[in-house]
């Protein structure tokens, strides 16, 4: 079992990337070909945001840039083809597993 | 369960044993009737004493939060809050944040203590930092919250373009044991999960709101320094209701899904007769589908009970040779309450059922093949597994009588 952490440019990038890993069966439904957990985060926040005492915002936070995905491969060593140009290894993880 | 149900049983499952990567069945005693167990990470669970616990990958989970035993299937779950522990990263107006001596709910003895501190008229409360927000998707806080001198607090996700309420609102008085716009569980040591849920329409963005309000219940007030409670592990995620506890300490965190199967094989599981029996709760009617089958490892072959994508209902399925010669749907009162479901099946004779009635008999149909494997999801292939909780799994090898079926899903 591996996890690794991705960037991608947006979402639609991120889902094309893992609608190979499914295959469609007769019922129509998406069954996966590949044992793994995707783990949508989207953004990060890098600086907060600013709020009065009833809670609305003042400033917004500003977040990191594309679209964040860590991916648990059970039984990869190494991302798969495809998905290495976009692997990242941040020094201090936003995002870790329990 | 009766003597004879017992002893018919080919295989049994019930909330007892357990090791490192597998849930134990009571029958057969040879392993045979075993379950394959996965989670590629920790998770925590509520102890036989009540108190929140860790349990390492692959370790199945028995868990007592409703005061009885039940083995507890969950599926991926992120805690969007980074500091969800101690709070240690949050903003305080009007109040302050004090480690005090005392339990928590975990059994770790720092307690996390709010107090209302400004002279001056106003809200006092404590919140999180932002985290980014999906619309239109149902997003569930959770925190754990003892009474100090305050004995009422609101909490709710704020956002932008949902000023000034954002969602929820939810209010829950301690003393009286009243909550508006969530729901509550009760812990030891005088500690209560609170919980609510709903979606944002626009915004990106969130922040959790924590306020406390004064002995007379008012939200705003000048504070006498009186008027503080204590929270500990507070929790966001993208979800409907609130799963297991999901520590943070710095980062959001992920509790990965629990993967039950491979129990069985085809000595233990007859395709010409038998019944399938569960007595399960969903963790939400949530109408997400999701199942209990014994399959020969496909969906042209198998016999399932699934959670259905109506509101509190129940679906039962046999498959033979890729025809659906039984596919009938049941409302239940309530799908998060436990609920007993038999389906028996025999050539030209099937029924179903449900907390002790009859409801459902079908006398045309061919019986599924070569059915050798028994599983939390609908196929054995864990595809739309079931997650839920489950005090008894059972699979007979041959066709239940009435009053045996009526026995056997009684309340």
């Amino acid at each position: 079992m591996i996890h690794k952490r991705y960037t991608f440019n947006d979402k639609a990038q991120a889902d094309s990337k893992i609608s190979k890993f499914f295959d469609i069966d007769e019922e129509g439904n998406k069954v996966p070909n590949e044992r793994a957990a995707f783990i949508y985060l989207d953004k990060f926040v890098l600086v907060q945001g600013e709020y009065d005492e009833e809670g609305i915002e003042i400033v917004a936070p500003t977040y990191t840039e594309g679209y964040a995905l860590d991916v648990v491969w059970h039984n990869l060593e190494e991302s798969p083809y495809g998905w290495k140009t976009y692997e990242v290894e941040p020094e201090s993880p936003c995002h870790t597993l329990y | 369960m009766a003597d004879n149900l017992l002893d018919k049983a080919s295989i049994l499952l019930t909330p007892t044993a357990y090791n490192d990567g597998s849930m134990l069945s009571i029958k057969p005693e040879n392993g045979d009737g075993d379950f394959d167990f996965q989670r590629s990470g920790n998770a925590s669970r509520v102890n036989s004493s009540g108190n929140v616990v860790t349990e390492s990958a692959n370790i199945p989970r028995i868990d007592y939060t409703d005061g009885c035993g039940s083995w507890l299937l969950e599926p991926q779950s992120t805690n969007l809050i980074t500091q969800g522990n101690d709070l240690s990263n949050w903003s305080f107006g009007r109040t302050t944040r004090t480690i005090t001596d005392g339990i928590n709910p975990d059994g770790t003895t720092e307690k996390v203590l709010v107090l209302a501190t400004s002279a001056s008229n106003g809200t006092h409360r404590c919140y999180s930092n932002s985290t980014a927000i999906i619309p239109n998707e149902d997003y569930t806080i959770s925190v754990y919250v003892k009474k100090g001198t305050a004995s009422k607090i609101e909490m709710e996700l704020k956002t932008l373009s949902e000023s000034p309420d954002g969602f929820g609102e939810c209010v829950f008085d301690i003393n009286n044991e009243t909550i508006t716009n969530g729901k509550f569980e009760v812990f030891n040591d005088d500690w209560y999960r609170i919980q609510s849920t709903g979606s944002l329409n626009t915004s990106t963005s969130g922040i959790i709101f924590m306020y406390i309000y004064n002995e007379d219940g008012d939200r705003s007030y000048v504070a006498t320094g009186n008027e503080n409670l204590y929270l500990w592990g507070v929790q966001l995620e993208q979800q409907s209701y609130a799963t297991s506890y999901i520590p943070t300490n710095g980062s959001i965190a992920t509790r990965l899904a629990d993967i039950a199967n491979n129990s069985g094989n085809s000595s233990l599981i007859n395709s010409t007769e038998g019944v399938l029996y569960a007595e399960i709760a969903a963790l939400a009617d949530d109408l997400n589908i999701e199942g209990i089958s014994i399959s020969d490892g496909s969906i042209s072959n198998r016999v399932v009970i699934f959670k259905w994508s109506n509101s509190n209902s129940i679906r039962a399925r046999v498959s033979s040779n890729g025809i659906n010669v039984l596919n009938q749907t049941f409302s239940v009162s309530d799908i998060t309450d436990f609920n007993k479901i038999a389906i028996s099946y025999k050539l030209n004779e099937f029924k179903v059922y449900i907390n002790g009635t009859n409801v459902f008999n079908g006398t045309s149909g061919a019986v599924p093949i070569g059915l050798n494997t028994l599983s939390f999801d609908t196929d054995g292939t864990s595809f739309t597994p079931f997650y839920g909780k489950n005090k008894a799994l059972a699979v007979y090898k041959e066709a239940l009588t009435d009053a045996e079926l009526q026995s056997l899903t009684t309340i």
